[in-house]
Parts: C-alpha cells; sequence; structure tokens
C-alpha cells in the first residue's frame, strides 16, 4: 500500500500580470514517477521550481510527507534537483560534486567515502570519479547530476528536462539508466518534460499541464485512450477528429449523426440527445475492413512508411481526412488513390464535449 | 596585399614595441658594456628605492583591497536584486572611470588640505580646533583617489563573471542543503576567481604605475615616481633602466599568472536562460542598499564635484565653498596661449593616433583572423603585449631608445639626431605612437572577433555574383565589421586625449604639451593655475564622458572589453 509523499494544494504564480500557475492541485505516491507534461512556457518548470523552494508561490500549500513545507527556504527541504543543463560545478570533479550535499551536512568521513562509492557504482561512473564535468560526455555528466542529487537520500527527486540536452539515441539509452536507477534505489520522481514520449515511456502518472493549469492527471494509459480534451488528445499521440451531433442515448451507448453518416459510441458520460460534439478515434484503433458499425470509406491519398508503422492519409468524399496507421507489410496490395473501407469498434471512439 | 599588411604589422611593432623594450633590459642588465647585475645590487642598497618599492607595492595591494570591498557588495547588489532607477545607477558608477584620477587629486587638494573645505566644516561643527593634515604625505590622498578611480573595474569584471555565470550551480548548492555561506564560500567565489584574479591585476598595476596623481600629491617615494625622475639624468645614472625592468617583470609575471589561470580551469559554464531568482527589493532593505549606493556615489564624485567648483570659482581660499563664482577661468582657456596650445596639440595627437590605430589593428586583427602566415602567433602576441605593458613602460623605453640613435651601415654612419624620432628634438611621433600602441590590443582583438563572427559565406557569395575582392571589401566586409572599429575609434580617441604617463614623460618642450601636461603644469603654479587647470580638467571630462556615451551606443556589450584581460 503506497502512501501520498507530496501533496500540491491550489498553488497560483504570477510574474507580474501574466499568470503562470493557475490553482494546480496534485498528489504523488511514495516510490511512483511523476511526470508534468506540456508545452513550452505552460508553467511546468515554474511549478518545479516552486517545488525545490528557488521560487515562492503567491498562493497555495506544499505537504512533503505531511508536514508544510511551503515557507521552507531551497536548502531545508531535502528535496533533490536535476537541472536541465545538469549544472556541474566546474572546478570540481566528479567526486567532489557527488560528496559536496554530504559535506555540507558535516557527514563523517567515512559515511561520505561509502555513500558516494555506492551511488557511483549504481552509475557507473566509480572509474571516472578523479575527472572534472569538462572531461566528461553528456551522458555520464547526466549521470553526475543524478548521483549528486540522490546522494544525500533526499525525499523525493525533481527532474527538469534533463534528457533535453542530449542527442536522440543517447535519450533513449538514459531514459533506460533512469528507469533502472529509480528501481534500484524506489525514489520518488517529479520529472518534467515536454516529450509525451518521455512521459509515456517512463512514467506511473502523467500531470497534462497547459497554460498553467493542469488539464488531465492518470496513468499513460488513461491519457492516452481516454484524453479528457482535444488538447490532451493532440498533445499526446495522434486523433482523428470529427464532428457529431448526438440523436439519441440508449442504455449502453449513444447514436450520432457525422458527415461520415451514422455512428456508435459505447462512451455516453454526461452527454444527452440534440448536444452538438466532437468525436474521435486514435489512427491505430480501425480495421481495414467492412464492419457491423461505423465504417468509413474514402481513397488513400498517401502511403508514408515509417519503420515497423505505415501510415495511411485517407480523403473521404465529404471532405474529412483522416490517418490510419497499419502494421509493416499489411499494406501489401494497397496503393494510391485505391479506395478502401475501415470501421472503428462502438467502444475505441472517444468523445470531446464542446 | 595580405603578406604586405603582415610585413609592415611586423616591421611596426619590431621598431616601436620590441626596440625600446629590448634597449632597456640591454641597459639594464649591463655595465660598461658588458653583462652585469650592478644596476639591480645599487637598488637594492638604495634606501629611498627600497623604501618607493615597498611603497609601491603597498600601494597596489591596498588599491585591490579597497576596490575590493567596494565593487564586491556593489556586483551582487546589481546582479542579484532589481530596483528602481537601477540602470542610471549602474552608469553613474562607471562614471569615475572617465576621469583621471590625477585631474582629480587638484580637486582634493583643495577639499583635503590644510585649510580646505574638510577641515573647516569641522572647525565650524566644533570638531576640531585645529586643521589636520588629511593628505599627510599624500599616500592616502593616491590610495584614495586611486580607489575610487579604479573600483568599477572590479565591479565591471566581477558582474561580467557572474553574468555568465550559470545559476542553477548555486541553486544545485542550495538543493543539496548548503546555505548561503557555504554556497558562496564553495561554489560562487571560486567560481568568480578568475574575473577577481584579472581584476585584481589591473588595479594592482594601474595603482602601481600611475604617474599623474603622486606626482599632484608631491609624494615621490614611488616606482612610477623615481622612474620619471631617473629620466632626467639616465645618461649618469641608469638606475631607471633597473626599476622599469622590474615593472615589467612583476606585470608580466602576474598576468601571465592570471591568463594561464584562467585558461587552466574550465569555468566556462553554459548560461543559463532563466533568471528567476532576481528579486526586488523592498521596504527597509531598498533604503538601505540606496543609503550605500548614494554615500558611495558622493565619495566617488567628490573629485569630480571639488573640479567643476574650482572650475567655477573666482576665488576659494579659507573658505568651505568657493566665495565667488564666474566663467573667467573657462574664458582662460580658449585665450590663454598654453591651453591654446596644449587643445590643439592634444586633438591633433588624438586624431592622428586615432587614425594610426585604426589602420594598424584592422590590419593585425585582418592578418590574425584571414591569413595562415607563419609568425601569426608571434604577431599575436606582439600586439597583445602593450595590454600589459604601462603606458609609463613604453614612455620610458620611446625616451630612451629613441634618443639620437646612431649607427653605422656599410661604412656610413646613420644618425636620427635632432630629427622627428628623436623625442628630445620633437616628441611628436612617438607621442601619437605611444598613444596607438596602448590602446592597439583592443582594436586588434575588435577586428578579430568581428572577423570571427562574420560569416566567410557572406563574402563568398559576393564573390560569387562577380564582385571583386576591392568591391566585396568595400560593400560586404568593411560595413560588417566598421561599427566595431568606429566605436573602437572614439575610445581610443578619448584616451589618447588623456594619456597622462606618456605625456608626462615624452612632452618636454611647452610648445609640444598636450592637455593633461598643460593641467599638470597649471596645477603648480600659485595664482590662477589650479583654477584654470580645473577648467580644462571638466572640458576634458566632458569630453571622454561624450565619447563613451557615443562609443557604448555602439557596442554597448563589448564597451567593457576595455577594462577587461583574459
Amino acid at each position: 500500500m503506497s502512501k501520498t509523499i507530496l501533496v500540491c494544494e491550489n498553488i497560483w504564480k504570477s510574474f507580474g500580470s501574466t499568470e503562470v500557475l493557475k490553482n494546480i492541485n496534485f498528489e504523488v505516491q511514495e516510490g511512483e514517477i511523476f511526470f508534468l507534461l506540456g508545452p513550452s512556457g505552460c508553467g511546468k518548470t515554474t511549478l518545479l521550481r516552486i517545488l525545490s523552494g528557488f521560487c515562492e508561490p503567491d498562493k497555495g500549500k506544499i505537504i512533503l510527507d505531511g508536514k508544510d513545507i511551503t515557507d521552507l527556504s531551497a536548502n531545508k527541504r531535502n528535496i533533490g534537483m536535476v537541472f536541465q543543463n545538469y549544472a556541474l560545478w566546474p572546478h570540481m570533479n566528479v567526486w567532489e560534486n557527488v560528496a559536496y550535499g554530504l559535506k555540507v551536512r558535516k557527514a563523517s568521513g567515512k559515511n561520505i567515502q561509502e555513500s558516494v562509492e555506492k551511488i557511483l557504482n549504481i552509475t557507473q561512473l566509480l572509474s571516472h570519479k578523479d575527472k572534472f564535468p569538462n572531461q566528461l560526455s553528456g551522458g555520464q555528466q547526466q549521470r553526475v547530476a543524478l548521483s549528486r542529487a540522490l546522494v544525500t537520500e533526499p525525499k523525493i527527486l525533481l527532474l527538469d528536462e534533463p534528457l533535453s540536452n542530449l542527442d536522440a539515441k543517447l535519450r533513449d539509452q538514459m531514459r533506460e539508466e533512469i528507469k533502472k536507477i529509480q528501481k534500484a534505489i524506489g525514489i520518488t520522481m517529479i520529472y518534467v518534460t515536454h516529450d509525451q514520449k518521455e512521459a509515456l515511456t517512463l512514467g506511473n502518472r502523467i500531470a497534462v499541464i497547459d497554460n498553467g493549469e493542469i488539464i488531465q492527471t492518470g496513468t499513460p494509459f488513461n491519457l492516452y485512450f481516454e484524453p479528457k480534451n482535444r488538447f490532451v488528445a493532440s498533445f499526446i499521440g495522434t486523433m482523428n477528429f470529427l464532428k457529431a451531433k448526438v440523436t439519441d442515448v440508449k442504455n449502453d451507448s449513444i447514436e450520432l449523426d457525422t458527415s461520415e453518416g451514422k455512428m456508435l459510441s459505447s462512451k455516453k458520460e454526461g452527454v444527452k440527445k440534440g448536444d452538438e460534439i466532437e468525436i474521435g478515434f486514435r489512427p491505430e484503433i480501425p480495421v481495414i475492413k467492412e464492419g457491423n458499425v461505423n465504417n468509413i470509406t474514402g481513397k488513400i491519398s498517401e502511403i508514408e512508411y515509417g519503420g515497423e508503422i505505415v501510415k495511411l492519409k485517407i480523403n473521404t468524399t465529404k471532405n474529412n481526412s483522416f490517418i490510419v496507421n497499419i502494421l509493416a507489410g499489411k499494406e501489401k496490395g494497397l496503393k494510391r488513390a485505391d479506395t478502401i473501407t475501415f470501421s472503428i469498434s462502438s467502444s475505441d471512439i472517444v468523445i470531446f464535449k464542446k | 596585399m595580405k603578406r604586405t599588411l603582415f610585413i609592415i604589422s611586423f616591421v611596426f611593432l619590431a621598431i616601436f614595441l620590441i626596440f625600446p623594450l629590448g634597449y632597456i633590459f640591454s641597459h639594464g642588465f649591463s655595465a660598461k658594456g658588458v653583462f652585469s647585475l650592478q644596476i639591480f645590487k645599487s637598488l637594492a642598497s638604495n634606501y629611498l628605492i627600497r623604501e618607493s618599492v615597498t611603497n609601491s607595492f603597498l600601494l597596489g595591494f591596498l588599491a585591490v583591497i579597497f576596490t575590493t570591498i567596494i565593487g564586491f557588495p556593489l556586483a551582487f547588489l546589481f546582479y542579484r536584486y532589481e530596483f528602481p532607477a537601477k540602470n542610471a545607477l549602474r552608469i553613474l558608477f562607471f562614471l569615475p572611470m572617465i576621469v583621471s584620477p590625477f585631474v582629480g587629486a587638484i580637486g582634493m587638494r583643495q577639499i583635503l588640505s590644510r585649510f580646505g573645505s574638510v577641515n573647516l566644516i569641522l572647525m565650524k561643527l566644533g570638531i576640531l580646533h585645529y586643521p589636520v593634515s588629511w593628505l599627510g604625505s599624500g599616500f592616502w590622498g593616491i590610495l584614495i583617489l586611486e580607489t575610487l578611480h579604479l573600483y568599477p573595474i572590479m565591479f565591471l569584471n566581477i558582474s561580467a563573471t557572474l553574468n555568465n555565470f550559470d545559476t542553477s550551480c548555486e541553486e544545485a548548492s542550495y538543493s543539496l542543503g548548503a546555505t548561503f555561506w557555504q554556497t558562496f564560500r564553495k561554489i560562487t567565489f571560486p567560481l568568480l576567481l578568475p574575473g577577481y584574479f584579472a581584476a585584481s591585476s589591473i588595479i594592482f598595476i594601474w595603482a602601481l604605475t600611475d604617474l599623474g596623481t603622486p606626482l599632484v600629491f608631491e609624494f615621490p617615494k614611488l616606482i612610477s615616481v623615481q622612474i620619471f625622475q631617473a629620466l632626467t639624468n639616465i645618461n649618469i645614472n641608469p638606475m631607471g633602466y633597473g626599476l622599469v625592468i622590474i615593472v615589467i617583470v612583476l606585470t608580466l609575471v602576474l598576468f601571465t599568472f592570471t591568463k594561464r589561470y584562467i585558461e587552466k580551469t574550465p569555468y566556462v559554464t553554459q548560461k543559463s536562460s532563466l533568471r528567476f531568482q532576481i528579486t526586488q527589493l523592498q521596504g527597509k532593505k531598498l533604503i538601505l542598499a540606496y543609503a550605500g549606493m548614494f554615500f558611495l556615489l558622493f565619495l566617488s564624485l567628490i573629485p569630480h564635484i571639488s573640479i567643476i567648483l574650482t572650475s567655477f570659482s573666482e576665488k576659494w581660499f579659507f573658505s568651505i565653498l568657493p566665495q565667488d563664482y564666474s566663467t573667467r577661468f573657462y574664458q582662460t582657456v580658449f585665450t590663454h596661449p598654453l591651453t591654446k596650445t596644449g587643445i590643439f596639440n592634444s586633438l591633433f595627437y588624438s586624431t592622428l593616433s586615432t587614425l594610426l590605430t585604426i589602420c594598424l589593428g584592422f590590419s593585425i586583427g585582418f592578418v590574425l583572423a584571414r591569413t595562415k602566415f607563419k609568425g601569426r602567433g608571434l604577431l599575436d602576441i606582439l600586439s597583445m603585449l602593450p595590454l600589459v605593458i604601462p603606458g609609463i613602460i613604453i614612455a620610458f623605453g620611446y625616451f630612451t631608445a629613441f634618443s639620437g640613435i646612431t649607427f653605422s651601415f656599410l661604412g656610413r654612419t646613420f644618425s636620427f639626431s635632432n630629427t622627428i624620432l628623436d623625442p628630445r628634438y620633437n616628441p611628436i611621433l612617438l607621442l601619437i605612437i605611444s598613444y596607438s600602441i596602448r590602446r592597439l590590443p583592443y582594436l586588434v582583438r575588435t577586428t578579430y572577433s568581428s572577423f570571427q563572427q562574420l560569416n566567410e559565406n557572406l563574402e563568398e557569395a559576393s564573390y560569387n555574383l562577380g564582385a571583386n575582392h576591392f568591391t566585396t571589401f568595400r560593400r560586404i566586409t568593411l560595413p560588417l565589421i566598421s561599427p566595431g572599429l568606429f566605436a573602437g575609434g572614439i575610445l581610443v580617441f578619448a584616451f589618447s586625449m588623456l594619456e597622462v604617463s606618456s605625456t608626462l614623460i615624452l612632452a618636454y618642450k611647452e610648445k609640444f604639451f598636450p592637455i593633461s601636461k598643460v593641467i599638470y603644469t597649471l596645477a603648480g603654479r600659485i595664482t590662477d593655475g589650479p583654477y584654470v587647470a580645473s577648467a580644462l580638467g571638466v572640458l576634458g571630462m566632458i569630453l571622454i564622458g561624450i565619447s563613451f556615451a557615443i562609443a557604448s551606443k555602439i557596442v554597448s556589450k563589448r564597451i567593457g572589453e576595455f577594462f577587461r584581460i583574459g
């Protein structure tokens, strides 16, 4: 049974007349990787800085492990932080960088020796301990930053876009690394990023932020298949949209009227007959054959090979355009200008209220 | 064409930099034509010299300490906090730099003398019963003036270092539980050290080699004054060479150490784009900060204020403020033959030296950036050398090395005595060149970095469209690098107008005096001398102020480079 380690309550913050954070609320469970995901400028970094104590909220409370730390200064919070540009001290070598946090806590020499060695072992940096930051590769610098933040055994670890300075291949590697280290130590992480792939693959839960507000909090699965609104749906992955009008609400489904004909959805929360709404489905949901319900027919206008997945762009006679992804190999026999029909199961139709 | 520029630059530096320095060394280490350390032995046994060396070191050292005490908190205040009128205040704090301390010394004398304003105020308030000799021997007066003149260099260097500083380096320390002092001691200060060393070296050497201020305060027991005085009988008493060599070696050691240190330490941190931690100063803290800043401003502007007051006073004697005011002395400035000649000479010398510096600086910068000639490295070092060689040394070298050169070549004897190359006969050429050489490094650097930033594709695109070298240079290259050159030129002009050390040494006869030597000469005359000198000083301040304003409009960011090294 996990316990709540951090609570963020009604956090507000503005710089001058711009409201950067509007009533932010979330809870983080012990041992999880919690993501703050949003486009740049959405306020996620400010939120992280409020958690770390470098920035004061205008209103609201932060509770760490049952204690209100809102007014506690940054150096008394025992919250670790990994900075976007690592912020390694160039005048200290790896060992000194990592040992610093223990030294300022006046830990004993033996204690420092053991703890630093242990963490450098986990992050595989022990052989580099005498090197200076400018002698290390980007990935190694990243691991030093992680080690430095972890060695003092903080209650939670904040990571501010930690992979954004690495190239694509290294980023994948480091992602695995972070996951491994997190498992080994069991630390709670709050991780800020604008990269949805990072959030989906690493996160236990994700809070999607836009324009200073948390739009939706949930597991990667939740967010992907049950996005709350258009923003979440299009920020995480791709979504096909279609305007619809509710013509009937039944026990287990609703009937919809769209430009592509009559459609059926098994989701019906909060809609009533006559509502103008939008429906959506993910590109990998449709099957390319005629089904019982929700059939759409159109012409293939583009076939794009993207490795394991082939992306079909389909235009209908009603001037709607859809993306349908199929696994590579399944596209055999299809070519541009072919007319095809695909169907969507009524349980996979997502509805968005206007 | 490129090769010609290269050769001309080299020859110029060989004649006007290597030759005089070599001359000093060859005379310093010889006696009766053979190698000898006799001069240094005599120096060591000379009581006055020993005292002068001690005084000079103490002066330099204390100047560093004092400027640190002022410059550090000031830089942090501007870096960490936001407060009303911040930018205006920043400019005001740079004002002390634009007037040479020896002009300020004339004003300070007026205020701190036995019957000057300070004593009179204190006696009126009943705090003092007898006037106190504030200036004493003059040492503390020199120190105060140099501190007030030089603290902006500390402020500027520390600010620049702080600005290049990744603030998350400090935040990382806080997030690990360190306190403010722990963070300052272990993170901030070590990261500031390169900038601090650089500023300290400049300040130390500047204080050590300043000639004008001690001369005005009539304090002779300093290396600079000893060097100056040694020139009068340098042919029979070669002590001066030894003193100059000591200063050169000291300077080179200090700057080499600083440069090495800066290069060795990988202190270039990534600059963070976020500057969240700037906090607005409010309430008591704001009042306290303002009080401190205004007090400092008041102190550092006392020399300026006193000069302005002196220049406008009809008579100022035995009174706190001048008894009567008039603009009489400004009229004198433009009518008196000595001041008139001075102004004309200064304008003439400065204009020519500015043109010379621009041409030379451009040539060398161009050769360094765009050619691969062997010897480029040497040219680079030579052109940067004047950055660390104080003006007094260069002037000393010119005065001794170029006095009556005579040599034989292929059986014929060449003599340059009584020509334009003989400073005792006519110092114009050497004055102009000494002004140029002093500021050459800045223009070389400006040109070099402009060329570096100038993408060669831009020129290639011009060739590609059919333009020839000359057209490309005139239409593409020059317009792109000229703002830097122009701004540098203006500053060279301003510095040349008020160059002190080389002027005092090289301008021997009245008809060749430029402004600063006129000010110095007038300040020593008892009747209206100080008043006219002050009026001339005020005009100089205005001129240099305008020059800085124009130059900083053009290249706002790079103006600081004139006061930094490394």
